[in-house]
């Protein structure tokens, strides 16, 4: 069997390359994917696909009774529509949210010195408490009847 | 004291095992009973009703599936939809769900438990969302464990994204499309952790049953190749994984085939190739293990040479042959707008308007989701801190749907399970490694005089807190999918319901099927009704009439000749409906009660798809447009838009109306000014009905007069 594999070889003369794999490229560490993923959620989740087709403003504007300009940080009223920037912050607290309780899981580890402990307790209740009700206090911004009724 | 009144139950009598079991059953029918009651809101408001427009096509298609069986169903041929060109029905639909109802339908009426089809509908979607909640448990129990199943299970019973398509009147392919989706899932991770063929062709019947029911097939037949190859790519293949996969991607694909509407595609469009490519490549993954284990090293490398050097030249010339032959089909226009997201904005102004096909913003991943958007990172996280085969596919499958959704807001359903299945192995997670640290109260087991660990003197209050920080956040994502589900996702959409009058009582506004059944009585038989394609489903399910243009969409040229009739003058649109043989004209006008989803509204798109085929070049979009670039029906508007034909059949006799005691006459209540062109007469059109509170009005065509002038 081997001589019929060897048949194209007797025409065809292998060059010789010197290729090697190159040493800088090695497979990510599941760690490492996992933060590009996480990158990518919080574009994802700020709505850019929707900001680069429908190319929303980055705040809007009213005019209040003087005739003076007003921002107007969230589109009102509708549920499939934002402004760039109610976009971003509100895809950073998702990713908040979800890297507060990453850093309460890492607080059960053995062996910590009680200050680090502390600290990563502490950051990691706050990240989450914080992101979950301003969360909610953005939806009730935008849609004034929400959970009302 | 609660401890003692406890033991009194016959529950804690039982073994651990027993009383796990008794807890996981008991949970399961919770969830599955939630999913179906939540899903109820709009029959308890209204009335046992199909739902929006594309359910009523199905639901026509179920009729007469159940009057004529299948044989018939399988060659029907439409002559009442697009007229003058027919619809060939049965080779262009996905018949699973009428073949579902249509079997639940007869196995009803053979117990004796007559009934109606319509309620067979109406409920099918609450039944299979019921189900899906016990397939998400087995499938998170193969992925993590049994905790995780439970939590995913409850969570998916209730989960806005999901009940936004399949509310009981939703009767849609995603009804039970999610259920097959979940399924094949299921019996693939099945397959793939035990190697077994039994599993595998169990997962091949189950992909059948989905591609009968969603086009949304495709999805699965790139994401289970996508899985194969990145397990190839991490080291993971192994014998198990080459006989699951040969096993679906044979089995499946020669299944799929058998549909009539998907025919060859699976051997010869570009969505399917990326599994046909993935199949040839675990045949050499697999070959080259095989010979590793065998051969030399020596033999080996000459083995792979040669074999490498074959394929590259075999292949390269196959591919260029098939390309240039014309026998690859590129990708269709649907799924290419995935991949290009601005693809359909600039080249198909169809897929373009359909709101469900807009882009997604945050507030639509925070509504639909709540709590779900947290914990999916969570969740993400302790899959990769623990790789294993079957964590790597539900990671691809998370983010590639994560991507999919923020693209189109219609696929956030297909988000959704992902989302309750990953977060709840984050919450699981969180929840068994924080209950550890909780001290035990019961007397019985002995108390560690001293702790392990000195540094972590607060263990006990800190697990506490986030144990009750947890139970709180699942109560009020239960207070929020209610609340969601009620305001949001109930509406039939065919009846309209709104606070208004003197004493603020409820109004309902059923002008809508008054029409329909008004045109099912009072028209000939073989009438030719023109209208917007939107209404086009309704019309043939409820009216019974023939019609030019409906949802499916399939001919863009003969949608566009429908709107240059609806954006010309009265005497161009005449040759247009002489062309087309119409006899009856229908518009919905929302300027009398303020219903914003009207035809003046959907105008501007009429304008666009009429422009776009080449019968249409006269018709430009800014003559539409006042000098300034407003789109305005008062005095200041274009005059093209004041003398078109839907303009004039929308506002007809509407000057001489009061729809405010404040406001003029003709005061357009959508637009929010007095409308410009009041008093005109129609030459070739008569008015025929229009309803109680003038949402539809359906006019005559006249025939063309003896004279000739």
């Amino acid at each position: 069997m081997e001589s019929f594999y060897s048949i194209p070889f007797t025409i065809l003369e292998v060059p010789r390359l010197r290729l090697k794999k190159p040493s800088w490229f090695r497979m990510p560490s599941p760690m490492f994917v996992f933060a590009l993923v996480m990158v990518s959620y919080f574009l994802v989740t700020a709505g850019i696909i929707y900001d680069v087709i429908i190319e929303p403003p980055s705040i809007g504007q009213t005019t209040d009774e003087f005739g003076h300009a007003k921002p107007v940080a969230f589109l009102p009223y509708r549920v499939n529509g934002q402004y760039i920037m109610e976009g971003l912050a509100a895809s950073f607290l998702f990713s908040l949210g979800g890297m507060g309780f990453v850093i309460l899981d890492k607080t059960n580890q053995p062996f910590m010195p009680r200050l680090n402990r502390m600290m990563l307790l502490v950051i990691g209740f706050i990240s989450i408490l914080l992101s979950f009700f301003v969360s909610r206090l953005f939806m009730g911004m935008k849609l004034p009847g929400y959970l009302r009724g | 004291m609660a401890a003692s009144f406890l033991s009194y139950l016959p529950a804690s009598q039982m073994s651990h095992e027993k009383k796990s079991t008794l807890l996981t059953l008991m949970i399961l029918t919770i969830a599955a009973i939630l999913s179906f009651l939540i899903r109820l809101f709009s029959v308890l408001r209204f009335e046992s009703v199909i739902h929006e427009f594309d359910p009523y096509f199905n639901y026509r298609t179920t009729r007469f599936l159940v009057d004529n069986g299948y044989y018939d169903f399988h060659n029907w041929f439409d002559d009442r939809a697009w007229y003058p060109l027919g619809r060939i029905i049965g080779g262009t639909i996905y018949p699973g769900l009428m073949i579902t109802s249509t079997i639940l339908y007869n196995l009803l009426h053979s117990l004796n438990i007559t009934i109606d089809i319509r309620n067979v509908c109406v409920f099918l979607a609450p039944l299979f969302s019921s189900l899906t909640s016990i397939v998400t448990y087995h499938l998170t129990k193969e992925l993590w464990s049994t905790g995780a199943g439970l939590v995913a299970a409850s969570l998916i019973a209730i989960v806005p994204g999901y009940i936004s398509r399949s509310v009981a009147g939703s009767y849609d392919n995603e009804g039970i499309a999610i259920f097959c989706m979940l399924l094949t899932y299921t019996l693939w991770i099945k397959a793939v952790k035990r190697g077994s063929v039994a599993w595998a062709t169990a997962c091949a019947v189950a992909y059948f049953y989905m591609v009968s029911s969603w086009g949304g097939y495709v999805f699965l037949i790139n994401l289970i190749p996508m899985h194969v190859f990145a397990l190839i790519v991490t080291g993971r293949f192994n014998v198990k994984v080459y006989v699951s996969y040969c096993t679906v991607y044979c089995l499946g694909t020669v299944m799929s085939m058998q549909i009539p509407f998907v025919g060859f595609q699976p051997i010869q469009s570009s969505e399917h190739m990326a599994a046909f490519g993935v199949f040839g490549l675990c045949q050499i993954v697999g070959f080259y293990q095989y010979a590793a284990s065998k051969l030399s090293k020596e033999e080996l490398n000459l083995l792979s040479r040669f074999v490498i050097s074959a394929t590259v030249v075999v292949s390269l010339v196959v591919a260029m042959a098939l390309q240039l032959s014309g026998k690859i089909a590129p990708w269709t226009g649907r799924f290419y707008s995935l991949l290009d997201p601005s693809y359909a904005k600039n080249n198909i102004p169809i897929i373009a308007s359909v709101s469900e096909h807009q882009p997604t913003a945050w507030s639509s991943f925070y509504f639909d989701l709540q709590l779900l958007v947290f914990m999916f990172p969570v969740g993400l996280y302790h899959c990769f801190a623990n790789l294993t085969t079957e964590n790597i596919f539900i990671i691809l499958y998370g983010v590639t749907s994560i991507y999919f959704a923020g693209v189109m807001v219609r696929l956030m359903l297909v988000l959704a399970p992902v989302m309750c299945i990953l977060a709840s192995i984050g919450l699981n997670k969180t929840m068994t490694s924080f209950m550890k640290n909780l001290e035990s109260t019961n007397k019985e087991t002995p108390q560690p005089k001293k702790r392990a660990d000195n540094s972590y003197s607060v263990k006990n209050e800190v697990a506490m807190a986030v144990v009750a920080m947890i139970t709180l956040f699942l109560t009020t994502y239960v207070f929020h999918c209610t609340w969601v589900t009620s305001e949001a996702y109930s509406s039939p959409s065919i009846v309209l319901a709104a606070r208004g009058g003197s004493d603020g009582s409820r109004m309902i506004f059923d002008d809508f099927r008054e029409a329909y059944y008004w045109m099912r009585q009072n028209t000939e038989e073989d009438a030719k009704i023109m209208s917007w394609w939107d209404y086009g489903y309704q019309i043939t399910a409820m009216a019974n009439r023939t019609i030019l243009v409906d949802n499916n969409t399939w001919n863009n040229t003969h949608i566009s000749r429908v709107g240059q009739a609806m954006s010309s003058t009265e005497d161009k649109a005449y040759e247009i409906m002489q062309e087309l043989d119409v006899d009856y004209v229908l518009v919905i006008f929302g300027g009398m009660v303020g219903y914003s989803s009207d035809d003046i509204n959907k105008f501007l798109w009429m304008v666009r798809i009429g422009g776009s085929t080449d019968r249409g070049t006269h018709i430009h979009e800014k003559d539409y447009y006042t000098p300034s670039g407003e789109f305005r029906v008062d005095r200041e508007g274009s005059p093209t838009l004041l003398n078109c034909l839907m303009y004039k059949l929308c506002y007809y006799k509407f000057g001489n109306v009061y729809t405010d005691a404040n406001k003029p006459m003709g005061y357009d209540r959508v637009r929010n000014v007095e409308i410009g062109n009041k008093d005109f007469e129609l030459d070739v059109l008569e008015e025929a009905y229009t309803t109680q509170h003038w949402l539809v009005r359906i006019y005559k065509v006249k025939p063309m007069s003896n004279r000739g002038i």
